[in-house]
């Protein structure tokens, strides 16, 4: 099947979950005996909860990190053996749910932990240098500037299925561009029904619903002209219970620039660029 | 590949799964995709290179331009295209704020060539009209290097190894080239041989007038075989300022009113040669008429031309029919009672000229310039920019369908090379050699040889 899409000119993504471990897994009790799982904010006494019964590694931590690297570089060898480069981080964010902020190593970490989506990345990055000789494309759900220099793309998550929506993938994406993340993207149609989220009323991917279809067509329109990277038909239709998969992706070998991105952030610091237009337009 | 989700219920998320007419339009958004891979590839190597982001804002792109610093729902991506996203609901027009270019620069609206007149160069915001198909997504394309280089396909995005500024993008498509204008040369040979034999008329006393305007008329027209051009898209042959389009206009209407005074001139002189019963009054009035419509579609040309406004051109056409119509009227006129040559090529004129323009061109352009926005493109009037890109915009081509294919060639030929002929056949008919001609006629009774043609029986009520 791999074969198949390459010759197709599709690459296959897969999404594994290295900063996760399962409470069921042989190494869980070792892991947090020996710290290197992050813990909840707002307490010590057990293992930040990450999807289902698992527990989220403390990217910061030298053992952590150790251990991670060692899962990415084995599951990098295995899977590029048979022609698959490209991760999908789903869930790389550190909050696991709201409220519920991340320790790392070093102690708590209000401040840095948005870093973990930089950190993350980076860690794949270098996990795989060596693996990967045609560099890896990383999909992830946060980012922080530099993350390009990895091939790491950010998508906006799951936004509702609203025009209010739409509109805030517009400015998301030029504020995330701007401040030098190149690689942003967002789900074509959003992905969260919703009879009105928090971001207004959606449209539950009815896709017999003209005013849905209105919005996709729409929102494809737009993301024709702003995702550089990668872009996904994310939404589920409506008989859809759990919008969970991503099912379709639209062009998925829309080149990465994969081995331009590699070398990216060692020659261009785009927030400079910024701060220059910033005062022009102070000036103005 | 179609979803499935646990459960089994399915997810109907391929694009086949959308209904009409929401499949149509996603279809050919994708397909544009697909069409600027090449072009996405390279601002991925600026990304890389330079740091410059996919997605700008305006101000990144035109950081002089102050007011593009406010605008913050729109962007470019990429330095090609800049894009106002359609966020709304049952949105079907929205005003955009194109950013100031530099000179050598315009904006082109990428589903609709028209909206925007060629050269536009923004600093203005227009006002965009668009089906579900369609989002305001404009084009910025460089006038500078096509003297050079050949004209593309508009909407190719595929100028590898272009760079991203300074590309070279032609205003017409191209496809088959066409040597036509290159022969049109020879017509200016032609011209000039006519020049030649009019010097050698001799006028009477009325011959004053056919012969200056056929004079001027054929100079004109070997100008114009030299350096042809075209109005619309400001396509030339020859990359010289002879061949601006302001030089042309302004040589152009010395020869049409010319052409349509001499044309009044016989009409309203052939009426009064008829007999007294005979003779029509209302053709003096169609002759007054005709030099009115003629000045009137050069008023409207140069508005067209030097307010960006190529739609308007349907006006100065329907005056040209108008012309038309009241010569062949007033020549069927007179041939009904008096068969003759002058008379008789006005009506051959009128009853090939008139068919095509009412029945197809005037339709044509009717249809074609009738966009959502009317006939007057939205930009706002500008008359120095007008004047000056009617006097600096050239882009030498060659391809065939910039010149309009084949009716365009024939066009030229024939107004060009051919007409000249007639003007100056018309010049001759009022020369003292044929007006000897005729003289001798009367006498001997024999037949024609320039103008009027006799028709035995009514040649005593010639004056």
């Amino acid at each position: 099947m791999i074969r198949n899409a390459t010759e197709a000119g599709v690459e296959i993504m897969v999404s594994p979950y290295f900063n996760f471990i399962s409470a069921n897994a042989t190494g869980y009790a070792q892991a947090l005996a020996d710290g290197v799982l992050a813990t909840s904010g707002d307490s010590e006494s057990g293992p930040a909860q990450g999807i289902g019964q698992t527990a989220m590694y403390d990217v910061f931590t030298p053992a952590a990190r150790a251990r991670m690297m060692k899962s990415v570089v084995s599951a990098a060898g295995s899977y590029g053996a048979v022609g698959v480069h490209n991760w999908w981080l789903d869930c790389q964010e550190p909050c696991q749910s709201p409220g519920m902020s991340t320790a790392i190593w070093g102690g708590k970490a209000a401040m840095p932990h948005a870093a973990v989506g930089a950190a993350y990345p980076h860690l794949l990055a270098e996990a795989t240098r060596g693996a990967m000789t045609n560099g890896t494309v990383m999909l992830g759900r946060s980012a922080w500037a530099g993350t390009q220099r990895f091939g790491a793309a950010v998508w906006s998550g799951d936004t509702d299925s609203s025009w209010l929506a739409l509109r805030q993938q517009v400015r998301a994406g030029l504020n995330a561009q701007m401040s030098g993340i190149t690689y942003w993207t967002s789900d074509i149609g959003g992905y969260a029904g919703g009879g009105g989220g928090p971001q207004g009323k959606g449209f539950d991917h009815n896709i017999h619903s003209k005013a849905f279809l209105q919005l996709l067509t729409r929102w494809f329109q737009v993301c024709c002209w702003l995702c550089g990277a990668v872009r996904a038909l994310h939404a589920c239709a409506v008989a859809c219970a759990d919008c969970s998969s991503i099912v379709w992706r639209v062009l998925p070998s829309v080149p990465v620039a994969r081995p331009q991105a590699a070398d990216a952030a060692a020659r261009g610091l785009p927030g400079l660029r910024r701060f220059r237009i910033v005062q022009r337009s102070l000036a103005l | 590949m179609a979803c499935q989700v646990s459960g089994g219920s399915g997810s109907y998320n391929e694009v086949w799964h959308f209904k009409e007419p929401f499949r149509a339009a996603i279809i050919k958004v994708m397909r544009l995709r697909e069409r600027m891979r090449p072009y996405v590839d390279r601002i991925y190597e600026e990304a890389s290179s330079d740091g410059h982001p996919l997605m700008r804002m305006l101000a990144y792109e035109f950081p002089d331009d102050a007011e593009a610093a406010g605008v913050e729902d729109e962007y470019c991506f990429g330095s090609k295209y800049l894009l106002k996203p359609v966020t709304a609901a049952n949105a079907s027009a929205l005003p955009v704020y194109l950013p100031r270019l530099a000179a050598g620069e315009e904006w082109r609206y990428y589903f609709n060539h028209s909206l925007l007149a060629t050269g536009f160069r923004g600093g203005k915001t227009v006002q965009v009209a668009f089906a579900l198909d369609e989002f305001p997504l404009f084009e910025r394309i460089s006038t500078h290097h096509t003297a050079r280089a050949p004209l593309r396909r508009l909407k190719s995005d595929d100028d590898e190894g272009g760079k991203i500024k300074g590309h070279a993008y032609g205003a017409v498509a191209g496809g088959a080239t066409t040597v036509v204008p290159s022969l049109l040369i020879l017509g200016t040979l032609s011209n000039l041989y006519l020049l030649q034999l009019s010097r050698g008329i001799q006028l009477r006393d009325k011959g004053q007038l056919p012969l200056w305007t056929a004079q001027l008329f054929i100079a004109v027209s070997a100008f114009r075989c030299a350096f042809p051009n075209r109005y619309r898209g400001s396509v030339v042959l020859r990359d010289s300022w002879l061949s601006s389009i302001f030089l042309t206009r302004a040589l152009a209407t010395v020869s049409e009113v010319s052409w349509i005074s001499q044309l009044a001139f016989v009409a309203s002189d052939l009426n009064s040669k008829l007999a007294a019963r005979e003779q029509a009054a209302w053709i003096d009035g169609a002759a007054v008429l005709m030099v009115l419509l003629v000045v009137m579609s050069q008023a409207t040309v140069w508005f067209a031309v030097l307010l960006d406004q190529p739609n308007v051109m349907f006006y100065e056409e329907a005056y040209w029919a108008g012309i038309f119509v009241l010569n062949t009227l007033a020549n069927g006129h007179v041939y009904r009672h008096q068969p003759q040559t002058l008379a008789w090529i006005s009506l051959c004129f009128g009853a090939v000229y008139l068919p095509w323009q009412l029945g197809l061109h005037l339709p044509a352009m009717r249809t074609a310039s009738a966009g959502k926005t009317g006939i007057l493109s939205a930009v706002p009037f500008e008359f120095a920019a007008g004047l000056r890109r009617a006097l600096t915009l050239r882009r030498p081509s060659t391809a065939a369908a910039a010149w309009g294919g084949t009716v365009g060639a024939l066009w030229m030929i024939c107004y060009w090379v051919v007409m000249p002929f007639w003007l100056l056949f018309v010049a001759q008919s009022y020369s003292s050699e044929a007006s000897s001609a005729r003289a001798t006629l009367k006498n001997d009774d024999e037949g024609p040889i320039f103008g009027t043609k006799m028709v035995p029986g009514l040649e005593p009520s010639l004056g």
